[in-house]
């Protein structure tokens, strides 16, 4: 028989290893979900080679994706072409240029064509299609991770900032 | 992709393959539309053809509806109409058919004994108020067109006083021959809109057709799933502007960090009781200038004006020069000027919605063109110059757990021309619930008050609606 107190003991770390190890193994792919929430994705901005375009303020780039591009004197519209909805960097792209959620840009766009105004950019479903539409088209303006960006297009300055230098706005949390 | 698209897809790539199958090869393939490509880092991306299969979410709902509303064709789409961009095939669509409707049931929370009982209309039924499909079209090279109908069941059951009191009601019933000449009735259909637009540049856009009188928020928000309430605003409904003008708009806009500065400049037949045909050749003009920023939320602060004359006249056959000429002979039956001034202003901050509308209208008759105005009682006389006013305002906020906006409207107006319509201050609160951005519920309760009792009375017995409101865009 065993002693009562050594059988506590035992009792008391069997729970304090389970205390532990619980917290921990809990803990592990909460940790990974962590390390992953907290990676951030920059999206570089792209125009055809040919275009003039080097630099936009992050209010004109809302403009242009919001399709309110008023081209001032010259007629020269830039023609977006956006990522499809569901999309993660389309998400991010609308979060943080057009500052709104999925849901609110859905309803962005309904409202703005019952008031009989133009409807949203076109949306590419592939990347190569979008690097090619966009390279082929002097006003045409995209964006995508710069891992992806080919030598197509031109990547733009945003705000005065490139997306390898500090402070480029069109960042956010995956 | 939705599955009729695929089915599109599918009949276009056997029409080709027919084509291919007639006619000699081509030199050099075409490129082909839509290439493998590189995943776009889309973990979240469902295959368009599965799209319809999935279960029905929240988000799939909302991005469906996106996407339905995107497949009109952007401002420079059609430049790839018929290219390589076209990797979404709905984009090849000439035309885009959408549009709006609604279903509301309303009840008046007032005693038996009150007068808006019998006089307030569509109370305690079902009833769909706007059917309202639109036709969009890119014709290329910066043309657009638009246009919007309504499908009523009106006139039918629309009433009229007539000499005696009675209220005659409009009967459109006919017997259908395609059937055992069972009875139906007939609707309307009503032209909202039509134009076609050119966009020379940013600054300058021209449409000429039919147009929504570009003033304030209410009037060019216009669908039931875009507006807030159920019902317009008196100051609205009343039309202190035209609803909508024939003629010629030009409008446009720059943006001068961090202002975006608009205009629209209208010249019409101006408001009148025939759309097609302007009885004097009193053009009207009106306007509107707004300023919008981004700055702390999203706030436009607008003025506008419209200025015209409103002409309306019998008329009858005259045989002239002894019975060799047919001649037609008028009678002024109204004549007038009319000034209209309104402000405006709108305000998104985070969930926050406040907007605002405050319009006048004043009317100065010709001495030869004041109609009679039917009074209940005597004297009997003629409609004197007048200027009638209103305003609204409406707060609402956006609750951030779940698609729910309650809010409150505040409205007053005041309508000396129809002395049966006392001056009104109505209360509303209510909430507006868009479980997907294409369907919106609403619940509205609306208390009205009146500072006098009108010519007929209504003024002295409280009027209490609660309102409630399906609206769906398709």
């Amino acid at each position: 028989m065993a002693c009562p107190s050594k059988l506590a003991t035992s009792r008391r770390n069997v729970l304090l290893s389970l205390g532990i190890a619980l917290p921990v193994l809990c803990a592990l792919p909460s940790a990974e979900r962590t390390a992953r929430a907290a990676e951030r994705v920059t999206l570089a901005v792209f125009v055809a080679k040919d275009s003039s375009l080097q630099n936009l303020k992050l209010a004109e780039l809302r403009r242009i994706f919001t399709n309110a591009d008023d081209s001032g004197f010259s007629g020269q519209r830039n023609v977006p072409f956006n990522h499809t909805a569901r999309s993660s960097d389309r998400v991010g792209f609308d979060q943080t240029v057009l500052r709104m959620s999925p849901e609110e840009v859905s309803r962005f766009w309904i409202d703005r064509k019952i008031r009989g105004l133009p409807g949203p950019p076109r949306a590419v479903d592939s990347l190569s299609a979008l690097l090619r539409l966009v390279s082929r088209t002097s006003a045409g303006i995209g964006y995508a991770r710069p891992s992806q960006v080919t030598n197509e297009v031109r990547v733009i300055r945003i705000d005065g900032k490139l997306p390898s230098e500090a402070g480029y706005p069109v960042q956010f949390n995956e | 992709m939705r599955a009729s698209n695929v089915a599109l897809c599918a009949w276009l790539l056997s029409r080709t393959g027919i084509a291919l199958a007639a006619d000699p090869p081509p030199p050099s393939p075409a490129p082909t539309a839509v290439e493998p490509g590189v995943d776009m880092g889309a973990p979240a991306a469902v295959a368009p053809a599965a799209v319809n299969t999935a279960a029905p979410t929240s988000a799939n709902a909302d991005a469906d509806a996106e996407g339905k509303f995107a497949t009109a064709p952007g401002p420079v789409t059609d430049t790839f109409a018929t290219d390589e961009a076209s990797s979404d095939s709905d984009t090849q669509r000439k035309l885009d058919l959408y549009g709006f409707a609604d279903f509301t049931y309303q009840r008046l929370l007032i005693d038996e004994k009150n007068l808006w009982n019998r006089t307030y209309p569509s109370v305690n039924s079902f009833a769909v108020g706007n059917f309202n499909l639109y036709l969009s079209s890119n014709l290329g090279d910066s043309w657009r067109a638009l246009a919007e109908v309504r499908f009523m069941y009106l006139p039918n059951g629309a009433t009229k006083p007539d000499a005696a009191g009675n209220s005659v009601r409009t009967d459109t019933t006919v017997l259908d021959y395609t059937g055992f000449e069972e009875p139906i009735r007939w609707g309307g259909i009503r032209i909202e809109r039509i134009y076609v637009e050119h966009e020379f540049n940013g600054l300058l856009k021209l449409q000429v057709g039919q147009f929504l009188t570009p003033y304030g928020i209410w009037n060019v928000d216009h669908g039931s799933p875009t507006i807030i309430g159920i019902k317009k605003p008196f100051v609205v409904s009343n039309q202190l502007f035209p609803e909508q003008q024939v003629g010629l708009q030009l409008y446009g806009s720059y943006f001068l960090d961090p202002l975006e500065i608009g205009y629209h400049l209208t010249l019409s037949n101006g408001r009148g009781p025939v759309e097609y045909e302007d009885f004097d050749d009193d053009k009207a003009y009106g306007g509107r200038l707004y300023v919008k920023t981004d700055v702390l939320g999203s706030l436009t602060i607008g003025g506008s004006f419209y200025r015209g004359g409103y002409y309306d006249r019998s008329a009858k056959y005259v045989v002239r020069n002894g019975g060799t000429v047919v001649d037609k002979e008028f009678t002024t039956i109204s004549k007038y000027q009319e000034l209209s001034l309104g402000a405006d202003l709108k305000w998104e901050y985070k969930s926050w919605l406040v907007q605002g509308e405050a319009i006048m209208n004043e009317a100065n008759f010709d001495e030869a063109g004041r109609p009679r105005v039917t009074a209940l009682k005597p004297p009997q006389g003629f409609q004197a110059d007048y200027r009638r006013w209103g305003a609204y305002g409406l707060i609402g906020y956006r609750l951030p757990f779940a698609p729910l906006m309650p809010y409150v409207i505040v409205q007053h107006a005041y309508s000396p021309d129809s002395p049966s319509t006392p001056p009104a201050t109505a209360y509303e609160v209510g909430v507006n619930y868009r479980p997907t951005a294409a369907v919106v519920v609403k619940l509205e309760y609306t208390d009205w008050h009146f500072s006098a009792p009108g010519s007929a009375g209504f003024g002295s017995y409280p009027l209490r609606i609660l309102a409630s409101q399906v609206a769906w865009a398709f």
